[in-house]
């Protein structure tokens, strides 16, 4: 069990300021997160806190760490390495498999109208994230290419705003959802 | 430009596995070290959902996404998502007919047909008898509800009281129970002070880096008294145990969601011990003071995920 006192060390070297540590370390966590996801192909919790529990443990015992994102690469590398070997030990070499994709009509139906509730709500992004999104192939490229020239902004910022956009109306969307069930 | 172009489609082939060992590892060392490269990771999984979606995949990267990335419930969820959104912007129609400048529009029509069919004076007066009723309405409703509400709230200090007085002939009885133990030795003794420490956890208390607390769900909410979590300087984690009504499900996810529905910590593979409770533990740094809500969901076969429960607490600061 890590102390509070080796928390506070670490959240320390995100930050000096608490506010801002706390939201770096939630930072890393989804990073940490999406990298065992992506590697391993599943949620994977436990390496997450393993990840996080050894570097704090190394900064609790006062091991001089120039770059700290950069550590917590290593850590989690190591850490996806061992259990590589793990997996090779008990011939569990699969990743796990593809799940099922096919929502009950219900739960599209209400989506649906959650997803209608909450584009009303993104009044003056609305009209960005529809077109942003709309066309196929060459029109769809044209489309964006205009959105970025319209904001003078590169298509890359144009991306990456959309797709910020699109975080927040999926979470709109998903917070909406729990109404209907 | 044909950098950017470069990265997007390094980063599509890393997460569908088909970069170079050493290319992911550059990669992977990229977005720890930075947020836009991270962010750039993130379209590209987006952009990889949105061709699934739209059957645009080719053969080869559809087999790799499957493979890949069609693993976890959040791609799953992200898929469902992608198809709604495919889903309103082919069909702009019902959109358009939401938007607000549409219905800017529309008002010179409702008001021409008032005009029309009462004349400009009548109209307006109708509108004043109309807005004076409605306000004796709502007078009247608001007078009957803080009648209730007061009624209400008689009730529920009365349910406190008693609950207050319940808790205090219990921790009387329990001290009652527990005092013969100190006349059987020091092994005895030691054993019971770890089973007292064991129940402070459990009620709340500080205990040494960890706090620890019991839910039940619903209960806390209908009752509008919170349980509370006090947290010191000297905690590290918080112990919540989640009790559940029933246990259909092999695995649960849990999410701990701020007073402004922020995700603040989140739990996947959660297992139910032998008393139908599931242990969550919260490392303090994420928990600030203020209310919290934990979403408990349960796993279905299918992959899926349906809420179970929801349980209220409210985290305070000790100094």
């Amino acid at each position: 069990m890590l102390t509070a006192a080796a928390l506070e060390k670490l959240l320390a070297r995100f930050s000096p300021d608490r506010d801002e540590a706390v939201q770096r370390y939630e930072a890393m966590r989804v990073k940490l997160t999406r990298y065992f996801e992506w590697r391993l192909g599943y949620t994977p919790d436990d390496h997450v806190d393993e990840a996080f529990n050894r570097v704090t443990r190394r900064i609790d015992e006062g091991e001089d760490i120039f770059n700290l994102n950069s550590y917590f690469y290593s850590v989690a590398y190591r850490v996806f390495l061992e259990t590589l070997k793990k997996r090779e030990e008990q011939l569990d070499s699969d990743r796990p498999p593809p799940i099922p994709v096919k929502p009950p009509d219900e739960e599209k139906e209400a989506r649906l109208r959650c997803l209608d509730k909450c584009l009303n709500e993104f009044a003056s992004d609305r009209q960005l994230i529809l077109t942003y999104y709309e066309g196929e192939k060459r029109a769809k490229i044209d489309l964006r290419k205009k959105l970025a020239d319209e904001r003078k902004i590169s298509l890359d910022a144009l991306r990456i705003r959309a797709c910020r956009l699109r975080k927040r109306l999926e979470e709109c969307t998903k917070e909406c959802l729990k109404q209907f069930d | 430009m044909a950098e950017s172009n470069d990265t997007n489609v390094v980063a599509t082939r890393y997460l569908l596995g088909t970069l170079s060992e050493e290319e992911a590892a550059h990669l992977e060392e990229g977005f720890f070290a930075d947020d836009v490269t991270f962010e750039r990771l993130e379209v590209a999984e987006e952009e990889l959902v949105d061709a699934y979606v739209r059957n645009s995949l080719s053969p080869t990267d559809l087999e790799q996404f499957k493979k890949r990335l069609l693993t976890t419930p959040r791609i799953v969820e992200r898929i469902h998502f992608a198809s709604a959104l495919a889903n309103k912007v082919s069909n702009p129609t019902s959109l358009e007919q939401k938007s607000p400048a549409k219905v800017v529009e529309r008002q010179p029509n409702t008001a021409r047909w008032w005009e029309s069919l009462f004349g400009r004076k009548l109209s307006f007066a109708a509108c004043i008898a109309l807005i004076v009723v409605c306000g004796l309405a709502l007078l009247t409703g608001w007078i009957r509800l803080r009648h209730e509400s007061e009624q209400l709230a008689g009730e529920r200090a009365a349910i406190q009281k008693q609950k207050q007085e319940l808790n205090r002939q219990a921790d009387e009885e329990r001290v009652r129970t527990e005092l013969p133990s100190n006349v059987n030795g020091p092994d005895r003794n030691q054993n019971d002070n770890q089973q007292r420490v064991s129940r402070q956890e459990r009620r709340g208390s500080v205990v040494g880096t960890m706090v620890a607390l019991n839910l039940m769900p619903g209960l806390q909410r209908s009752a509008g008294a919170k349980s509370e979590l006090r947290l010191s300087p000297q905690t590290s984690a918080a112990q919540l145990i989640l009790m559940l009504e029933s246990i259909d499900y092999k695995s649960y996810e849990a999410n701990v969601e701020n007073d402004d529905g922020r995700l603040v910590f989140q739990k996947h593979g959660l297992q139910v011990n032998a008393a139908s409770e599931l242990t969550l533990q919260i490392p303090a740094p994420v928990l600030r003071p203020g209310d919290y809500t934990v979403t408990v969901r349960g796993r279905t076969p299918a992959g899926g995920f349906e809420d179970v429960a929801d349980y209220r607490f409210r985290v305070m600061m000790m100094k």
